[in-house]
């Protein structure tokens, strides 16, 4: 079954200063509070992301002008060499991934297993320049791409299926924004927001945002964290029933440890909404994080997500800008003076800190039955600044996935951390490269 | 297996007087430190068990009265039959110091011994009872744990054969008599799902005479083929409430070779081998296990953060053919540092009585050393002013290369260093 989603509101109608019309005697920044707080419900699909091996990607040279053509044939004609590239069509097998952040001997530890391939996804991957405003109807112009210097990049034609019973899954258009390893290396770590502009079987009539954390090196090298979150508000992509176990395989990127923490509003602390001198507007955001737990099965054939959230561990505040992003874009999103907080200074607990900017994302108000104001679908991204603590010399990218009200203000996000970790301090097992057990499951 | 634990440590024995040669004090000096990671890894392969149990006040021990001719019938033994529970220690930073959390769990295990008094200088042995002598509880006494068997409630009935001895401390305290104890059993035999797997538990707790017993048990097996780790969660323990029955507190801490401070050879002026200088790093670690239907049992070990180091003098003769080998510390000195790395106190104490256990590890060229031991805490001092209790120890150390897997558990007799079950994460 196809449903397409209705259009992401035109930001021209989204008007975050509005008050909705609330019965007299009700405050609106607090009346509907427990219906917000359901439509904030999400499932989560968290996937790990490599290659198809029954479909290689196919890398796209670029067309040089002014005769150049040669230096393409002379790149082609060298063995290992790439040459120069104006997309791949990506075809990726992504696998079940299964993360679960723990406390233990006062850190933070991020537990990873991935399982078998459980769904196929299909991608034109196209850089784009800085000036160009993204969209799923245009080809944009061609941009060769240029290992050694961050870039932004389109994903057009995206097509994600799952391998369940009716092959839930959807179309989706994002856009994100490579950094890149150079002198490291050629690779690239990137960051991507992804809106799902059309949902299958289970997904129908489900609106969705998927954010991507990981690395790629082109044509074909491919790690990366595909994170879809689902308006979920009647639960029925949820379940806290124990999912079918899988058979583990050794982790694809042993040099990245990934940290999901869940962030609620902090009651003590509401976030204040205020105008942009630019026409934009900011919102200041204290969240509450907690441990999460994340997996997701197809028991009896349907596809369902487990997140289990556990105690509080941290708090992260953030400045986030929004600016309006024109006539039928989404908003962009920027955060300014993000940190996140582990431990608690009130009973002088203290684990670390970390500091993360999203420096790109994208907001989709989203109209939600018996609501009066849509929430906002928040996405983006943001290389790790620095940290303290457990995170001293921190790298790596972090990724924010979730919804937020402004009447009342709600929010919920999960917060994605990707660490450069090649000796696995911060996985709860050694930096010897021992994958799990095979026979030991979930 | 014969307890050698009071023989006494051969000072002046070893290689004679060859390490004093050049020659063999470089060779010494490269065997010391090849390969020294990947062994270091190998020791750090453990599975452990932490468990607590306590006779129940109301029913009491079985006692063993004497039963000698022309002897008077004074006690000279328990008869100890309990069950044991999971025993979750961790410790945590809060404000500048370090506190204990400790969470007592579900009922893991039965724990059946006698626990027989034995003359100073006595060699026990697991197939011979010894002789008789009566329980004095004003006076240090050593003591065999007899007919040893600790079962753990999976479906194999999983479990060890054990034999051990230890030794009773008199310390003054509120309720009037009260006994330190520490005591090393080493596994006689694995059963169910531990068979074959080699292991040292050391027990420590306290005695409040007549028949109140507490006491912690940390089983550690030598697992280089990880057999029972897990790197998933464990579930956490669900009920607390009998942590606020428990008048102590447990810090562990696991220790590791200090890059900057390598542990030394200690010589006689002779040449001969006394023991060694040691250096160590200590960190936080978290230990916990619970059954599994598939592996029987699940065991995890996580290193935390560097929390101070430790440094002492260690007498042991590693050139000792017998297999048992006796095992002490001297000046011994904990240090502990905030999260700037500045002092926050010291704590010293010392491995008044432990034995080494000769063992085989594929991946080493020599056999490694397992050992336990223990020893009273003899005073503190910033943040661990007032500490006393005991200190004990279950470890594996190599000799060449030098390095070692210290596990230290300190054993507060009270609630001081203890952070209660609420915090911040509550």
């Amino acid at each position: 079954m196809m449903t397409a989603i209705a259009p992401v509101t035109p930001p021209a109608d989204f008007r975050p200063f509005r008050r909705p019309s609330v019965p007299s005697g009700q405050d609106p920044l607090t009346y509907g509070h427990d219906k917000v707080e359901a439509a904030l419900r999400a499932a989560y699909f968290s996937l790990f992301s490599v290659p198809d091996p029954n479909s290689q990607d196919v890398p796209i040279p670029a067309e040089l002008p002014f005769g150049l053509g040669w230096i393409q044939t002379l790149l082609e004609a060298i063995p290992g060499v790439t040459p120069l590239l104006a997309g791949v069509e990506v075809n990726e097998a992504p696998l079940r991934l299964k993360t679960a952040t723990e406390l233990a001997a006062c850190q933070l530890l991020g537990n990873q297993q991935v399982g078998q391939s459980v769904a196929t996804v299909h991608i034109d991957w196209t850089p784009i320049p800085w000036s160009y405003r993204a969209n799923p109807d245009t080809r944009p112009p061609q941009t060769i791409l240029n290992p050694f210097a961050s870039q932004r990049f389109e994903m057009l034609n995206g097509e994600f299926r799952f391998q369940d019973r009716d092959h839930s899954g959807f179309h989706g258009f994002g856009s994100g924004r490579t950094f890149p390893n150079f002198p490291r290396g050629l690779s690239l770590k990137i960051g991507a927001v992804i809106n799902i502009l059309e949902g299958f079987g289970d997904f129908a009539g489900h609106h969705g945002t998927i954010v991507v954390n990981g690395e790629i090196t082109p044509p074909e090298g491919l790690n990366l964290n595909l994170m879809v979150r689902v308006v979920d508000p009647d639960g029925s992509l949820s379940t806290q029933k124990p999912l079918p176990p899988f058979s583990k395989r050794p982790f694809p990127d042993p040099s990245a440890t990934f940290m999901m923490f869940s962030g609620e509003s902090d009651p003590d602390q509401p976030a204040e909404l205020l105008a942009d001198e630019s026409g934009g507007w900011r919102l200041e955001l204290t969240e509450r994080l907690r441990l999460v737990e994340l997996d997701f099965g197809v028991p009896g054939g349907k596809l369902v997500s487990r997140a289990t959230t556990g105690p509080v561990v941290g708090r992260v505040s953030s400045e986030y800008i929004f600016t309006p992003g024109g006539r039928n874009a989404p908003l962009s999103v920027r955060t300014a003076h993000t940190e996140l907080t582990f431990g608690d200074d009130r009973i002088g607990s203290q684990i670390g800190t970390l500091r993360a900017d999203l420096v790109e994302g994208r907001g989709f108000p989203t109209p939600v039955r018996d609501l009066s104001s849509p929430l906002l679908r928040v996405g983006g991204f943001g290389p790790i600044q620095g940290g303290s603590g457990e995170f001293r010399d921190a790298q790596g990218m972090l990724s924010v996935n979730g919804a937020m009200s402004l009447f009342p203000r709600l929010s919920s996000h999960l917060y994605v951390f990707r660490f450069v970790d090649p000796d696995g301090r911060l996985r709860p097992y050694p930096a010897d490269g021992v994958a799990p057990k095979p026979s030991e499951e979930a | 297996m014969v307890d050698t634990t009071q023989a006494k440590p051969e000072a002046e024995s070893g290689p004679g007087g060859v390490l004093s040669l050049p020659v063999v004090s470089r060779v010494f000096d490269f065997l010391s430190q090849l390969e020294i990671d990947d062994v270091t890894f190998l020791l750090q392969k453990g599975a452990y068990f932490s468990l607590i149990f306590r006779t129940n006040p109301t029913l009491g021990l079985d006692r063993m009265p004497t039963q000698a001719p022309y002897m008077p019938p004074t006690l000279r033994g328990f008869q100890v039959d309990e069950v044991p529970r999971r025993f979750k220690m961790a410790v945590e930073r809060r404000q500048q110091t370090l506190m204990g959390v400790n969470r007592i769990g579900e009922q893991m295990a039965r724990i059946r011994f006698q626990w027989l008094v034995i003359p100073e200088g006595h060699q026990g042995h697991p197939d011979r009872r010894p002789p008789l002598l009566p329980f004095l509880p004003d006076i240090s006494q050593r003591f065999e744990l007899f007919d040893a068997e600790l079962r753990f409630n999976d479906r194999e009935a999983s479990g060890a054969r054990l034999y051990g001895t230890g030794r009773t401390y008199p310390v003054p305290s509120a309720s009037g008599r009260e006994l330190e104890v520490g005591a090393v059993c080493e596994v006689l035999e694995g059963l169910g799902c531990l068979r074959g797997l080699r292991g040292t538990m050391v027990l420590t707790g306290r005695i409040r005479p007549p028949h109140e017993m507490v006491f912690n048990i940390i089983l550690r097996f030598v697992d280089p083929d990880e057999m029972l780790r897990t790197h998933s969660a464990i579930p956490p323990i669900a009920s607390e409430e009998e942590e606020d029955h428990l008048e102590e507190t447990f810090l562990v801490f696991i220790g590791e070779p200090d890059p900057e401070r390598p542990t030394t050879l200690r010589t006689s002026p002779s040449g001969r081998l006394l023991g060694s200088n040691v250096y160590e790093r200590i960190r936080l670690v978290d230990l916990d296990f619970s059954p599994d239907e598939k592996q029987g049992f699940k065991t995890r070990m996580i290193k935390g953060p560097i929390v101070g180091s430790v440094r002492a003098q260690l007498t042991f003769n590693p050139m000792r053919l017998a297999r048992l080998t006796p095992i002490q510390t001297s000046d011994g000195v904990f240090e502990f540092e905030d999260l700037e790395g500045r002092s926050i106190g010291t704590l010293e104490a010392n491995m008044t009585e432990g034995r080494s256990i000769r063992t085989s590890l594929r991946g080493t060229y020599i056999p490694v050393f397992r050992f336990g031991g223990f020893g009273p805490i003899l005073r503190g001092t910033g943040e661990f002013s007032g500490a006393r209790g005991m200190m004990s120890m279950n470890s594996i150390i190599s000799v060449f290369p030098r390095t070692l897997s210290n596990l230290y558990i300190l054993r507060d007799a009270g609630r001081t260093f203890r952070l209660q079950a609420l915090s911040a994460w509550a």
